[in-house]
């Protein structure tokens, strides 16, 4: 194998990683969370079994961090809110406009700048090779409201789970920033 | 592990990864730029619909730029509203952007009220629902069902539970809580709802009388303009009100009468009116019955009692009627639309305004009641129930659900003309079982624990049900008490029915959506036509163009005709010539004495009747609205909330110098029963308000969690109408007779009685504090 192929074929494997992390931010699947304990643990990280039980905690704790909850929710998923306070403002724009450069329309009723969503796209960059797109994408959008998301997140004591799900997601946006810089 | 390795991955994970086959999230296309590149609302794509911030409804253009409402208009081509809208229809757009709004179906998995949810899947959420209601029917037969309804969206659902069978298929805030004695009163003189969106000509009238008139301070458009336009034009104003409200701030007279003395005003006025040979000879010659009657009925009534009982100065009491009279018939008065204030008299106290306007001979001509045009579109059915989804309900033979042994209209003989039960029939029978026990709610467009008085009552009702399910926008305190929850699109992501104003000038219009739906949220009309699915109907249409287009064929329209436009005209004829005059009553004419109301043991002509006054210590709880708020609805609404984020109490400064407060101090609140406000309310200090009451604008003081941006804002006026009592003709709950006395810093402070109560007027007792 070339190098070229050797690093298509990787892209292609992290593209794949991407989506799957996209539909974890997603409403709770049984069987995407059950493989999610086999993927986390092969990264290398810890997996407590405590985490990775679909049951109606999870659902319910899912339904509080990102849907509906008192005081509003804690960690809204959504790059306008984090940036702006408000759904759907301007970088739920820039979101979309990102899209419409790669001759991409979102297929989600969710906002456009839903994190699952954004992520998808980043794994339809890293498959397309889209690496000068990417690059603008994480440092413009993505890479400026990840992080308060990720906080707002962790001050809400979240199921083990998500605290579990929002580091690897963490871990795999970092790879990515120094690959896509360097 | 360094991060440069954190994405190495085996080979095994690969595979497992792409076996997964996860959907991309993207469909390949382009859109077409949307001029981004000018600001604000410029080059913006205009779609017309129809406002859903309040139920007045007005003609809309929300303009739309990548996909994003950015502004919402006036449609210019509004005969009523034209380019104007008011700061609710401005803030449609964060109804649509609300942050805490119900995204996808959700079942309850905490305690009813906690708001513990799960997202379900709509089939779960309809299966569910329709499960229960069948097995609700089974156990304890249709009646024992009730829909609580109100706005656009709830239609749909009403026809199911109406064609189901249940005597209580309708319960609306909107006629129970508020306009219904209104109705029944205007309905039994004029033969037609007088009260529905204002079918007083304000705009060509040369006199206006209102009573406790929220004009102004409730914003609905074409009213509130031609209001302004009438007296622009010279009108002369008098406001009747124990309240200087913002129509009494423009008025040539302003008469701030004690609380519930109404119906001594109009019955003196009238026998003024008719003693001085005053009154409309031709109009009421020709064209009313009962005169004769009511002549004699009212004799006894003059200006010095009616200024005794009313606590008003008799010269300006004269000089109002006066005013009246010289601008006869060119008068309007306004019956305005919540009426459910003490119970016994509403009915009456409306009636007696009916029968002023009558004697003014104020009807079908320019300034006075006018005749509603009846807009050009067919009435088509949505669906219909082909195989009833239970059997054993009918016996054979049988076509229609038999009506209950005892129905909960029973005590009420006009409550039968209208939609659903009384609110408190329904509330009791969910509570005791009797005279039949109700074990499932549906709830739609309407938040019953802020609308419904005594809501400790009703939280406890609903602990009674076998199941309750809810559909709205935002999750409001009723909609933490569902089982199951559905988010309905908002009106900005929907097609509804059509609309029109039914004014002077008409229109019909339609809604239509603006944007499509965000998350999973749906628009009435399909949810709706899933569960009847579920219940054994068939839909006539299979979607809401086709329905629409069966109601406008018959005017040459359809829905790609509309869609540019948002509505088309039709000419009005709002007035008649006397020569051809005639009411859709029981006679024929403009009913002055009520035979229908005689055969049911009612006074067939008003008598006076009077609030209690407050127990000692207390002031009479008034409540209104803010002119940016609509109920409870809006307040989580972030731009109206800035504008008007928490409600003052308006206190009399003699009051207020009495007790030593000033504006801004802060009391709790403690009614009759011993129940207290919340929180503590700021004081507004005002010699705009009568030193027996106090008014609290209503709709503050949310009491769910979930509504981030409302919640613990202003203090709640239904928590603190914990005693009612039933209008007797049809059933409507009383909302003004309950009274408060403050508590500032751990003491009672007593509200002195600074006016004189005469003996005419009882004293209000209550059984609960003995």
């Amino acid at each position: 194998m070339n190098n070229k192929a050797e690093e298509k074929s990787r892209h292609n494997d992290r593209a794949s990683l991407f989506l799957f992390l996209a539909h974890l931010w997603d409403y709770p699947r049984p069987e995407l969370i059950s493989k999610s304990k086999e993927i986390f643990a092969s990264l290398g990280l810890e997996t407590p079994e405590k985490a990775f039980e679909m049951d109606e905690a999870l659902e319910a704790e899912y339904v509080r961090l990102f849907i509906n909850a008192p005081d509003g929710v804690p960690a809204a998923p959504y790059a306008s809110v984090q940036l702006t306070g408000l759904m759907s403002q301007q970088p739920a724009e820039q979101a979309l406009a990102f899209y419409h450069q790669a001759g991409l329309i979102p297929n989600t009723a969710e906002p456009a700048d839903h994190l699952s969503t954004e992520l998808a796209f980043v794994a339809h960059l890293l498959k397309e090779g889209r690496y000068a797109l990417l690059k603008s994408f994480l440092q413009e959008h993505l890479l400026k409201w990840f992080p308060l998301f990720r906080k707002s997140l962790e001050q809400a004591e979240p199921h083990p789970f998500y605290r579990l799900l929002v580091e690897v997601t963490e871990k795999a946006l970092g790879n990515l920033k120094e690959e896509v810089e360097t | 592990m360094k991060r440069r390795d954190f994405l190495k991955l085996s080979g095994g994970v690969c595979a497992a990864l792409a076996s997964l086959q996860l959907d991309s999230k993207f469909l390949r296309g382009l859109s077409a730029a949307e001029a981004a590149e000018l600001p604000g609302s410029l080059g913006a794509k205009e779609v017309p619909s129809v406002c859903d911030m309040c139920f007045w409804r007005c003609p809309i253009v929300a303009k739309v730029k990548n996909g994003r409402v950015v502004k919402i208009e006036g449609n210019p081509r509004s005969p009523t509203n034209g380019t104007r809208i008011c700061a609710r229809g401005n803030a449609g757009i964060q109804l649509l952007y609300d942050k805490d709004r119900l995204k996808y179906p959700m079942k309850r998995v905490g305690a009813r009220g906690e708001g513990k949810w799960a997202k379900i899947s709509w089939d779960e959420a309809l299966d569910e629902i329709a499960y229960n209601i069948k097995e609700t029917m089974k156990k304890y037969g249709v009646h024992s069902m009730a829909f609580f309804d109100h706005g656009a969206s709830a239609g749909f659902f009403r026809e199911i539970f109406e064609e189901l069978g249940t005597e209580n298929f309708s319960n609306e805030p909107a006629f129970f809580q508020c306009v219904g004695p209104a109705l029944l009163a205007y309905l039994y003189t004029v033969g037609y709802q007088a009260v529905g969106n204002a079918k007083v000509d304000l705009a060509n009238a040369k006199a206006i009388l209102l009573f406790a008139s929220h004009l102004g301070e409730n914003i609905q458009v074409s009213l509130v303009k031609d209001f302004i336009e009438g007296l622009a034009k010279g009108a002369k104003l008098i406001v009747v009100d124990p309240r200087f409200s913002t129509a009494a701030g423009k008025a040539d007279i302003w008469l701030p009468i004690r609380p519930g003395t109404d119906l001594a005003l109009l019955l003196a006025w009238t026998n003024y009116l008719i003693e001085n040979d005053l009154y409309d000879k031709d109009f009421v010659k020709n064209h009313c019955i009962g005169f004769e009657e009511v002549k004699k009925a009212v004799k006894k009534y003059d200006l010095d009692w009616a200024a005794k009982i009313c606590d008003l100065p008799k010269e300006d009491i004269k000089k109002a009627i006066d005013i009246l009279a010289q601008n006869k018939p060119h008068v309007g008065v306004h019956p305005g639309r919540h009426s459910a204030w003490y119970g016994r008299q509403d009915v009456q106290r409306h009636r007696a305004m009916a029968i002023l306007t009558g004697l003014l001979g104020a009807v079908g001509l320019p300034g006075g009641l006018y005749f509603p045009p009846t807009p050009p579109i067919a009435k088509v059915k949505l669906m219909e129930c082909h195989e009833f989804p239970v059997k054993g309900i009918f016996e054979e033979g049988e076509k229609e659900v038999p009506p209950p042994e005892v129905s909960l209209k029973e005590d009420y003989p006009f409550a039968e003309l209208f939609h659903g039960s009384p609110t408190d029939a329904i509330i009791k029978a969910t509570l005791t079982g009797k005279p039949y026990p109700i074990k499932l709610w549906g709830v739609c467009g309407v938040n019953i624990i802020q609308t419904i008085p005594n809501p400790y009552q009703t939280k406890e009702a609903i602990k009674n049900l076998d199941f309750i399910f809810c559909v709205d926008n935002i999750p409001t305190e009723s909609v933490l008490w569902a089982d199951i929850v559905l988010p309905d699109a908002t009106y900005l992501e929907r097609y509804d029915g059509l609309y029109s104003a039914q004014e002077t000038k008409d229109y019909v219009a339609l809604r239509q959506p603006v944007v499509p739906p965000m998350f999973e949220s749906r628009p009435a009309f399909q949810i709706a036509l899933e569960l009847g699915k579920r219940l054994g109907f068939k839909a006539n249409y299979t979607s809401e163009v086709e329905w629409l287009d069966a109601q406008l064929k018959k005017a040459g329209y359809s829905v790609a005709k509309l869609s540019k436009t948002g509505l088309f005209t039709y000419e009005v004829n709002p007035y008649r010539d006397r020569k051809h005059l005639s009411f859709d009553t029981d006679s024929g004419k403009y009913e002055l004495a009520s035979e229908a109301f005689a055969d049911e043991d009612f006074p067939a002509i008003p008598e006076p009747d009077f609030a209690p006054a407050p127990p000692k210590g207390y002031a009479r709880l008034l409540y209104g609205r803010v002119p940016v708020h609509t109920f409870a609805k809006t307040m989580n609404n972030i731009w109206l909330n800035n504008e008007w984020p928490e409600n003052h109490l308006w206190v009399n400064d003699e009051v207020a110098r009495a007790l030593g407060l000033k504006t801004g101090d802060e009391v709790i609140l403690e009614n009759q029963d011993g129940y207290r406000s919340e929180k503590p309310v700021k004081v507004f200090v005002t010699p705009g308000i009568r030193p027996d009451a106090v008014y609290l604008p209503h709709g503050f003081g949310s009491r769910s969690p979930m509504l981030k941006t409302a919640y613990g804002k202003g203090v709640s006026d239904t928590f603190l109408i914990t005693h009612y009592e039933q209008e007797p003709m049809m059933g409507a709950s009383s909302h003004r007779n309950n009274f408060v006395r403050f508590i500032k810093d751990g003491k009672v402070l007593s509200i002195p009685e600074i006016r004189p109560v005469p003996p005419e007027i009882p004293r209000f007792e209550n059984r609960k504090r003995a």
